[in-house]
């Protein structure tokens, strides 16, 4: 690839929006490119400038008061207006707002009907297969007359594809509808039973899904609790004066440690559709690959300039607050 | 921090919200506390002059206020005001251009800078640089500006300006990419200057 497709990904690199993956990928090409190397550079110290910029605008301090006097006068304009005597269907419309979704509404109505139609004329249908099936039956029992307990495989819903070859057992001589119905009576009073058990696995599965969701929370909750930590730690790094360089081994073992957690859970949290976990183990990720690639003992450049996104990005008060 | 610790605070931002849908003008009055100065802060970013900053601020609040029955769970609270102010932003826009066939006279806060008579002392560089990039930021597309000042000065993601925007999380980077371009083409005189 060139170092001209890389200039986008570069720019996601900054920005912190790119997978694990991908980022080392962009992170190898910088390291072996100077020209990307330098745009990296550029764009971070860019980044920094543009963020500055909105620091010192605020909002007047009466801004909320003046807000209160709007919203006052607003609610006694509402309330001095005239009111409008409703009748049952505009009162009705105005409060699902049909005038405005009629043409949806409509729509919906036709849906609805085209399909309970379509599922009228299904189930029309099965029950004139089923009247037909019914003759075979007993005309399947008549080839069999005088002899009984006919035992169907267990779904009589299709005794309807059962041949007389597959019936298996035939000793005592009853007539053959009653032997028919007798089964079909069977099959009714079992099915519930079947559905008792699928409903009673559905719940086993839902609490053992909710056990593994709570546990996952606990596990989020823990991880970036430790991350908020590392971090802290990370800004109060020991510097060493005599030699110009930090010493966060420290900060790096638990960096190295802690990403592999936070990749695992952020998949996790992905799979669960939890946006608030997702998106916070997401924007710490970046930082902790960072912090894990340094060195031992880096120079005050590497280390300020991370410490600078971080403070950027407002992470930690970001995790205090989760 | 825990689990718990999250669970309350999203929990106590349901329950105001549910308040000030249910008409308690005192949680409005909270949400109005913790969201103004981001809001405030968009609009100038987007528009340049205080005084409009301050009035569509409270625009958005009353907006809101009339319609935060229709804010749904889902939605997170800061960028649906996000929505509403950007909304207002653009219709300024529009009456601008109406009005004065130019979308960008009423930015007379950054076209006033023309950085012939920039801040001689050193300690006003970062007054002066703000001054410069407010220049170049009038100077972007609207479309483009927006996405600038929600992921360059306001940290938001790609995710909560594609709720705000509408538009896809590819197009977003597109654009986001050109305007860091366009701008530091602007920028680069006085960044040649400063150096």
């Amino acid at each position: 690839m060139s170092c001209e497709k890389y200039a986008q990904l570069i720019n996601d690199l900054v920005e912190g929006e790119l997978d694990l993956q991908t980022a080392g990928r962009v992170d190898l090409h910088i390291f072996a490119c100077e020209s990307c190397e330098a745009e990296l550079e550029m764009l971070r110290s860019e980044k920094e400038n543009y963020a500055h910029f909105l620091f010192e605008i605020e909002p007047p301090s009466d801004l909320s008061t003046q807000f209160q006097a709007k919203l006052e006068s607003f609610d006694q304009a509402k309330s001095v207006l005239p009111e409008v005597s409703y009748g049952f269907y505009d009162r009705f419309s105005n409060f699902f707002g049909i005038r405005f979704f009629q043409p949806i509404l409509a729509g919906a109505a036709v849906l609805f009907v085209l399909g309970f139609g379509y599922f009228w004329l299904r189930n029309l249908e099965k029950d004139s297969e089923q009247s037909k099936v019914l003759p075979s039956i007993n005309s399947a029992n008549k080839a069999f007359e005088g002899k009984s307990e006919i035992i169907f495989p267990p779904e009589t819903a299709k005794a309807k594809i059962v041949s007389p070859k597959k019936i298996t057992k035939v000793s005592i001589t009853k007539s053959e509808p009653i032997i028919a119905q007798q089964k079909a009576n069977e099959a009714s009073v079992k099915k519930p039973f079947v559905r008792k058990n699928k409903l009673q696995n559905l719940k086993i599965e839902t609490a053992i899904n909710l056990n593994e969701f709570q546990d996952f929370q606990i596990k989020t909750a823990t991880q970036l609790e430790k991350v908020e930590m590392l971090f802290r730690s990370f800004r109060n790094a020991r510097f060493i004066e005599e030699r110009e360089e930090y010493d966060i081994a420290y900060e790096k073992q638990q960096a190295e440690r802690l990403l592999e957690s936070n990749i695992r859970l952020r998949r996790q949290s992905e799979n669960y559709g939890t946006i608030l976990e997702n998106e916070m183990l997401g924007k710490v990720e970046p930082y902790l690959l960072e912090i894990s690639n340094l060195d031992a003992n880096p120079t005050q450049e590497e280390v300020l300039e991370i410490k600078q996104r971080i403070k950027n990005q407002n992470l930690i008060a970001g995790l205090q607050g989760f | 921090m825990t689990c718990h610790a999250s669970e309350d605070l999203k929990n106590s931002q349901d329950f105001i919200i549910a308040k000030a849908q249910s008409g308690d003008k005192e949680a409005f009055g909270l949400i109005f506390e913790y969201h103004h100065r981001f809001i405030y802060k968009f609009i100038y970013a987007m528009l340049g002059k205080h005084e409009l900053a301050e009035e569509l601020t409270q625009e958005t609040f009353l907006g809101a206020y009339r319609g935060i029955n229709s804010l749904r769970g889902e939605a997170a609270l800061k960028t649906w005001l996000c929505g509403i102010a950007k909304n207002l932003v653009y219709k300024s826009y529009r009456s601008n251009v109406k009005e004065n066939g130019k979308s960008d006279d009423e930015l007379d806060t950054l076209n006033s800078f023309d950085g012939k008579n920039l801040l001689p002392d050193e300690e006003f560089l970062n007054k002066e640089l703000n001054q410069v990039i407010a220049v170049a930021l009038g100077k972007l597309h609207e479309d483009r500006r927006l996405i600038f000042v929600l992921k360059e000065m306001q940290s938001l993601s790609y995710k909560e300006i594609s709720e705000i925007t509408g538009s896809a999380i590819p197009k977003l980077k597109t654009d986001l990419f050109r305007a860091k371009i366009e701008m530091r083409a602007m920028l680069r005189p006085y960044m040649e200057t400063r150096k």
